[in-house]
């Protein structure tokens, strides 16, 4: 029996509730999760392409800002009470703690970056809507199934308001991060 | 709150941890469906009332021949808790274990705004636990829906059972009970 979801209620998780679960075990290590509007997704697995463009992107980021940024790699962002995604790569404000206190909120982030090689639904879907609703100012997704990448800005209800297409041989820049321009050849590899 | 994505179930021995461990509050209104922590729904006046009535109908007739359980936990796998409004389940000492899937002789629904819930996540679940027999007092349609014959994920056998009829479980067939009465 197909069961259409939009029947039911989910109780939602919220980050206090997800956060105690980690406390007492009951979620561990081995649980590859990240929770996303109230619901403990699962995370796909990462494949080799996916892996390098992480590792390439994020040498290319460190090599153009240096340490005026703090860097983030599949690590927790708390976008809300009910959102706590792991995004690929998440570029902070820095702080010389390396928020060791909380982990980063909206404000702190100037770019969230999906790399999207088998994940474009969820990517395009709930993480964008996650975002947006967070207002994370600008998300982009190096999506490579397309060899593009996706520049979303103007973050309003559970949407961006403006998309642009970013193709090989172009460059583009991060909004609040204009100084430096970055190349779509080199992030995709 | 529902996504298409795969996301992580939980088992009946985390569900329990979560309410030891105050994760999930006392009182909170949950069932735990196929590894998913599904919210119920709050009660209203006419499906509390019809609950209430349909209880006291059955242990006119049945007195203390069979455990009637009113709102309170099944156990039909380890991802599979579900908390039916009425269960009519073998007499068995209940105190150690709830009552299992081969227990049951019954579970009843009584669905207002729950009906497309109960038709599709609790039929999915109580018949791949072999319950025999599972009824939706239908409020808002003023019939019972009799599911007979479980076999995989659904009920083989469907019928609607309207006012001025008659109903008894396959099972316990000296139970006759009126829709009238059932639905008040």
């Amino acid at each position: 029996m197909q069961l259409s979801e939009a029947q039911f209620e989910r109780y939602p998780i919220t980050t206090d509730i997800y956060h105690q679960m980690i406390e007492q075990g009951i979620l561990t290590s081995n649980d590859k999760i990240e929770l996303l509007e109230g619901d403990l997704i699962k995370m796909s697995a990462v494949g080799p392409r996916h892996a390098a463009c992480v590792d390439r992107l994020s040498e290319i980021l460190r090599t153009a800002f240096g340490t005026a940024i703090t860097l983030r790699h599949q690590n927790p962002v708390e976008l809300s009470k009910v959102s706590e995604p792991e995004p690929d790569i998440t570029i902070l404000r820095r702080r010389e703690d390396f928020y060791a206190q909380a982990h980063p909120a909206p404000g702190d982030v100037l770019l969230l970056i999906e790399i999207s090689e088998s994940t474009l639904k969820k990517d395009r879907g709930i993480k964008l809507s996650a975002y947006a609703k967070a207002e994370i100012l600008e998300y982009w997704i190096v999506n490579l199934q397309d060899d593009i990448i996706e520049v979303y800005t103007n973050p309003t209800g559970n949407s961006y308001q403006t998309v642009r297409i970013v193709h090989r041989h172009e460059t583009l820049s991060p909004v609040l991060l204009p100084a430096v321009i970055l190349e779509a050849d080199e992030i995709l590899g | 709150m529902a996504t298409a994505f795969p996301h992580r179930k939980f088992t009946v021995a985390e569900y329990y941890r979560m309410a030891e461990t105050g994760i999930l509050l006392p009182g909170e209104r949950v069932e735990l469906i196929e590894g998913e922590i599904i919210s119920m729904a709050p009660i209203g006046l006419r499906h509390a009332m019809c609950v209430d009535r349909i209880d006291e109908l059955i242990r006119e007739q049945l007195g203390r021949t069979v455990h009637i359980r009113v709102q309170n936990p099944i156990r039909l796998s380890n991802n599979t808790e579900p908390e039916p409004d009425i269960t009519l389940a073998k007499r068995a000492d209940y105190s150690t274990r709830h009552p299992a899937g081969e227990d049951v002789l019954l579970a009843l629904e009584v669905a207002d705004t729950t009906l497309e819930k109960d038709r599709t996540l609790k039929q999915k679940a109580y018949a791949n636990a072999q319950i025999p027999e599972f009824w939706i007092v239908n409020l808002s349609e003023d019939v019972v829906e009799v599911y007979r014959k479980p076999v995989g994920d659904a009920y083989q056998e469907v019928r609607s059972v309207s006012r001025e009829e008659t109903i008894s479980p396959m099972l316990l067939p000296n139970l006759i009970l009126s829709v009238n009465e059932i639905i008040g």
